[in-house]
């Protein structure tokens, strides 16, 4: 009865701990102590009364604490049920340690303490170094995380698949009876099988990682195209220019010739000044973009420069020092970038004298990128504007900032400023050249 | 004293505009008076060197020089972190941001035959003068922190409170009208005033800006209806700083 009673309560604790350490959501801190206390407490006459199974109330209510920590379905769901396979993991090692290296038996292991607490001990040992692996490996791929979002529900699938055969194969062992046999025979099927979905896990996400890259690349080569085709028209307009520039200078020479001054001045006024300020006016505000050298970058902007432009913005980019390198991956700097010109380019649409200005400013130690667009109907509230989905445009049209903080919180030399002066929205990123 | 500096590599339009601005000062008999106008940016950055100054400063954006105007505006603002760079420039591609961002520019004049020179010079004289004279009567008090190259300064008035990023060392300010993050402790930042409290791990709030608070949810109103959170053991301290 003790070692039941002892038993349950540790493997809870683990179970609740482990679920804590990798859901990730910060504070709380009282709440969760009691729940851990509380649930544990009464986790040995769960398991009396009603057996093995007793563990997925446990599991549910563990679910429940989450989603009203973190509002987050599927990680509230998954991490349990991953916790609950670490667990199980671990007994079953821990029970392989047991039989091979202390040469204890099953049943010895069940009745008698000091045996059963050697066997606690290393479950709890293996259970931390699992959970310490898993937090590594979760942090190493933190910042493709967000790519792998539509692929959630499929996750939650095969955790769940993993947890329904893993229990199905101890609940065909109960019956049998737990002999050292079975329990060699389930370890080894069930580390094979934590191999096997690990290994799933790898593949799927190596290869959503290809996708995104390739998807970027074949996305980036559209862009330059565009770029391309804007530099020959841009060239085109440059042709026409000389063509009239020449003109102008002929009927100029004319008039000086004849010692017109006051024709002159006339034919300046009207046609020579109008026509430069045209030429500043016009489509020249690509040529900052030379300085921006790196080309993933470089074709965000041509994007959505030509995007801006073809709804009748007035858009411009700086780049007064050349750009060679940005510290940050190109595909997250990419979506971050089109995250703030799509708002700003939301925002200006369908208004007049709207205006987006880009600067690309290279400071000693950092690189600040800057856009600074109009607003034009209400000043938004700052706060708003963070919350998950939100859009001045309705619900779940725009990508929102909160997107813009997950996407650079994950990097510690990279820095978000936000602020509205007067009818003016400014956005700043600055990459630090090195953490900071 | 608000002292004024020219540099500008072209003579006639140096001595256009130290002329349009010693017109100026003279007509509105204002507080400050031209202290150099050269083609030299080295001169200015002597001068500023060795005299605790405020200034203003008009510099030409193509120096004929190693350095351009942008630069030294940059040294410029290692001595007189508080003074006012205007920046005066053929470039038609505006540049405005970067002036703005790099050396904290006031302003920039574009010197073409269509822009009044005199009138913008004379507009970034009476800014410059009107920010001189709110630095002179300031009270109020102001939060300032460094962050890599860049100055954060707000008035503790507006400040809401102060949150952790997830990444350590990372702090968020929020105001009204601006979220900025930067690197530092909250540790600091609560030693700094009374009025910083420290309610919760990842959080600092400026109990002079608290609507109300929710006991049940520790939830914090700000006077802008944003939302912080207090944790169970500061709650009774924040009580009763508050009555």
């Amino acid at each position: 009865m003790l070692i039941t009673y002892i038993g349950s309560f540790t493997q809870v604790v683990v179970l609740c701990l482990i679920n804590f350490y990798l859901l990730k959501a910060n504070g709380f801190m009282k709440e969760r102590l009691l729940f851990i206390f509380g649930i544990a407490s009464i986790a040995a006459f769960v398991f009396l009364y009603i057996g093995l199974m007793g563990i997925f109330i446990l599991v549910i209510l563990t679910i429940a604490i989450n989603y009203r920590h973190t509002k987050d379905k599927v990680a509230s769901t998954t991490v349990p049920l991953y916790s609950l396979m670490i667990l199980v993991l671990s007994d079953h090692l821990s029970f392989l340690t047991d039989i091979y290296i202390f040469n204890h038996t099953v049943d010895s292991v069940a009745m008698y303490l000091p045996n059963f607490l050697l066997h606690l001990l290393f479950f709890v040992l293996f259970a931390i170094m699992f959970s310490f692996i898993t937090n590594l490996v979760i942090s190493y791929v933190k910042q493709w995380i967000p790519f792998v979002r539509k692929y959630s529900m499929f996750l939650l699938l095969l955790t769940v698949l993993t947890i329904a055969f893993i229990y199905i194969n101890i609940l065909i062992s109960n019956r049998e009876g737990f002999s050292r046999e079975i329990i060699q025979l389930n370890s080894y099927i069930f580390l094979v099988y934590v191999i096997f979905f690990v290994s799933i896990l790898g593949i799927l996400l190596s290869s959503i990682v290809k996708e995104v890259k390739v998807k970027a690349k074949q996305e980036e080569y559209r862009q330059l195209r565009n770029y391309s085709e804007n530099l020959e028209e841009m060239y085109g307009e440059l042709q026409k220019f000389r063509h009239d520039y020449i003109n102008i200078l002929a009927s100029m020479s004319e008039y000086i010739r004849a010692g017109n001054i006051n024709q002159l001045k006339d034919y300046f006024n009207e046609k020579v000044l109008p026509a430069s300020q045209h030429i500043r006016l016009n489509n020249y505000k690509l040529g900052a973009l030379k300085n921006i050298k790196v080309t993933e970058v470089k074709g965000t902007l041509v994007s959505k420069l030509i995007k801006a432009q073809d709804s009748g913005i007035d858009i411009s980019i700086e780049a007064v020092d050349p750009i060679e390198q940005i510290k940050m991956d190109s595909i997250s700097l990419c979506r971050c970038l089109g995250i703030i010109l799509d708002n700003a380019i939301e925002e200006t649409a369908n208004h007049e004298n709207s205006k987006i200005t880009i600067a690309f400013i290279k400071k000693e130690k950092s690189i600040l990128i800057v856009v600074v667009n109009t607003i034009s109907g209400e000043i938004p509230k700052l706060s708003k504007l963070f919350k998950k989905g939100y859009s001045t445009k309705g619900e779940n049209r725009g990508i929102g900032l909160g997107n813009l903080k997950e996407l650079t919180s994950s990097y510690e030399n990279i820095t978000l400023e936000t602020k509205i002066e007067g009818r003016q929205f400014f956005q700043g990123i600055e990459v630090f050249d090195r953490g900071a | 004293m608000l002292e004024i500096f020219i540099c500008e590599d072209d003579k006639k339009q140096k001595e256009r505009i130290t002329k349009y601005i010693k017109d100026y000062i003279m007509i509105e008999e204002l507080d400050m008076r031209v202290a150099l106008s050269t083609d030299n940016p080295d001169e200015i950055i002597e001068y500023v060197q060795s005299n605790n100054i405020n200034g203003l400063y008009f510099l030409d954006v193509d120096l004929k020089h190693e350095k351009s105007g942008i630069v030294l505006g940059a040294e410029i603002r290692k001595y007189d972190s508080r003074g006012s760079i205007v920046f005066v420039t053929t470039h038609s591609e505006l540049t405005y941001l970067t002036f703005l961002y790099k050396v904290e520019a006031l302003d920039y004049i574009i010197k073409d035959d269509f822009t009044d020179i005199q009138k913008r010079v004379i507009d970034c004289i009476k800014t410059a003068n009107e920010r001189y004279m709110s630095n002179q009567n300031e009270t109020k008090k102001r939060f300032q922190i460094k962050s890599g190259d860049k100055v954060i300064s707000e008035e503790y008035s507006n400040i809401l409170f102060f949150e952790t990023s997830p990444k350590l060392h990372k702090i968020v300010m929020h105001t009204d009208q601006r979220q900025v993050e930067f690197y530092g402790k909250l540790k600091e930042i609560e030693e700094l005033d009374d009025c910083f409290y420290r309610c919760h791990n990842s959080f600092v709030v400026n109990i002079e800006n608290i609507a109300n608070i929710d006991k049940k949810t520790r939830e914090i109103t700000m006077e802008n209806g944003e939302v912080c959170f207090a944790s169970s053991r500061y709650m009774k301290e924040l009580n009763n700083l508050l009555k």
